[in-house]
């Protein structure tokens, strides 16, 4: 990506490149990380590593809502929670926390993640 | 483990397009593809569910093209990837999968893609070796083509893609016979035709959860129809329905062979040595186990020689050769599955491997 400028283990890009709904697959020096916008908004980044096989979930897919059921049969969207979902598997996270969905135990490392002047900025 | 393992795959998906196939199938057929619009059947009512569908999201070439139908996506998502030094294409088109009728056109179309598989393929990519792909609803003619396709030195397998058949049937024994002449392996692999035993559930995670039935029913067809005492050099190995039902299987199957031996006479082997003897499992869809867990498993196994690494590229329950494993489990009992069964399994994979060229020393 031309546009960034890459330092020890700090990375920004142009605010522009990410729209809500939308992710980028990047390395923080060798650290993958994947930093995603919510549909709602929300920034977040988290180690690029599917907890399960090490799959680059920036490969996968970001819904911008969920889906939940009190009775069988029901398809209940759960809108305003973003999920990231990896490419091989499916597994399932709260795009918001890193926890994933069948277990919160389970989750994806966080990375610092700020928007400073039209910037995203992205430091471990 | 200290030094790069070896890793032998011995499950990868490449994919036709069925006109691709139109230069390998004779003409008489070209028009039942291109103007009545011949496909394979689909016989599932669901959706699959995941990132990408069938394939890993992450392995579609871009083009509009499917998963699969790429050797340069193969070569840098799976074999560079990981080092993987020989991979086993298990295909993806199968008459035996399909409903029974048009046998003809069929076994022709067999025929095409097995040509296509060498041409595209096993001829530019030296790390992967080929499966022949028939239509075992005409034995006869699937022995055939066995006996031709077993002259590329690399086809190492004969596919029986499971449908609604047990292959224990002595209809089936030409083309046992044709495969135990040429050395190859019998991959048996499920396909959206496998039902479970009650038939389509409502949900595509109930029929997902259920492959292994159809794997044990195949496995107990083969043994108590005598398969393995006909052709006792025959090895099969069952694809991509994991390895966790094996212990269940082989008590069972033995208890029944105790108490109904006068039945099935012609058994005389006990099914758990039947099994040891003359059928593997690939690893893929491993279930997440601990290092004690996977021990106590292999253990009940009463083997340590059954399982054979698979990765099922490009499909969505894709395993990493570099992840599904426990953390913790013995390197020695690793090497096995990485590859070292295999090589015991596959009499025509080459153990050697050449210096130069694709595949790696």
């Amino acid at each position: 990506m031309s546009s960034e400028t890459v330092a020890k283990r700090r990375l920004s890009i142009p605010a522009a490149e990410l729209g809500p709904g939308q992710m980028l697959g990047l390395r923080l020096g060798e650290l993958p990380v994947v930093v995603l916008r919510t549909a709602e908004g929300e920034l977040r980044a988290f180690v690029d590593r599917c907890v399960h096989q090490g799959a680059r979930l920036s490969g996968g897919r970001l819904h911008g809502s969920g889906i939940d059921a009190e009775e069988v049969g029901e398809y209940r969207p759960l809108e305003g929670e973003s999920v990231l979902k990896c490419p091989w598997h499916g597994y399932e996270y709260d795009a918001s926390s890193g926890c994933a969905l069948f277990d919160r135990r389970r989750r994806l490392r966080k990375v610092a993640v700020e928007q400073v002047d039209g910037q995203i900025i992205l430091s471990a | 483990m200290s030094a790069a393992p070896r890793y032998v795959d011995t499950d990868v998906h490449e994919r036709a397009e069925l006109e691709d196939l139109l230069p390998y199938l004779p003409s008489v057929w070209h028009k039942y593809i291109t103007e009545y619009g011949w496909t394979p059947e689909r016989m599932n009512p669901y959706a699959q569910p995941t990132a990408g569908g069938l394939d890993r999201a992450d392995a579609k070439p871009g083009d509009g093209r499917p998963a699969g139908s790429s050797l340069e996506l193969l070569r840098e998502q799976l074999l560079d990837e990981f080092g993987i030094q020989q991979a086993i294409l298990t295909g993806w088109l199968s008459a035996t999968a399909l409903q029974e009728g048009w046998t003809e056109f069929k076994t022709a179309l067999m025929s095409a893609y097995n040509d296509w598989q060498v041409e595209n393929w096993l001829q530019r990519e030296e790390r992967l070796y080929g499966s022949i792909q028939i239509n075992a609803w005409d034995p006869e003619a699937a022995a055939r083509e066995i006996d031709r396709m077993a002259e590329h030195p690399r086809m190492v397998q004969v596919m029986l893609y499971i449908g609604g058949e047990p292959f224990g049937s002595p209809r089936y024994h030409p083309i046992f016979a044709a495969a135990e002449r040429h050395g190859l392996v019998i991959g048996i692999h499920h396909s959206e035709s496998s039902a479970p035993a009650l038939g389509r559930h409502r949900y595509y995670a109930e029929w997902h959860t259920l492959i292994s039935q159809v794997c044990m029913a195949q496995a107990v067809s083969l043994i108590f129809n005598g398969v393995f005492e006909k052709f006792p050099d025959l090895k099969a190995i069952l694809i991509e329905g994991g390895f966790s039902y094996v212990p269940h299987l082989m008590w069972r199957a033995d208890q029944q062979w105790r108490e109904l031996r006068h039945e099935v006479p012609w058994c005389k082997r006990q099914p758990s040595r039947v099994i040891r003897e003359n059928l593997r499992f690939a690893s893929q869809p491993i279930e997440e186990f601990t290092s004690a867990g996977l021990l106590t498993l292999l253990d009940q196994m009463g083997s340590d020689e059954l399982v054979c690494l698979s990765t099922d590229y490009p499909h969505w329950d894709f395993d990493s050769p570099e992840q599904s494993l426990p953390i913790g489990f013995p390197d020695e009992l690793a090497r096995k599955i990485f590859s070292e069964n295999a090589l015991a399994t596959y009499a025509r994979l080459p153990a050697e491997l050449p210096l130069a060229g694709g595949a790696r020393a």
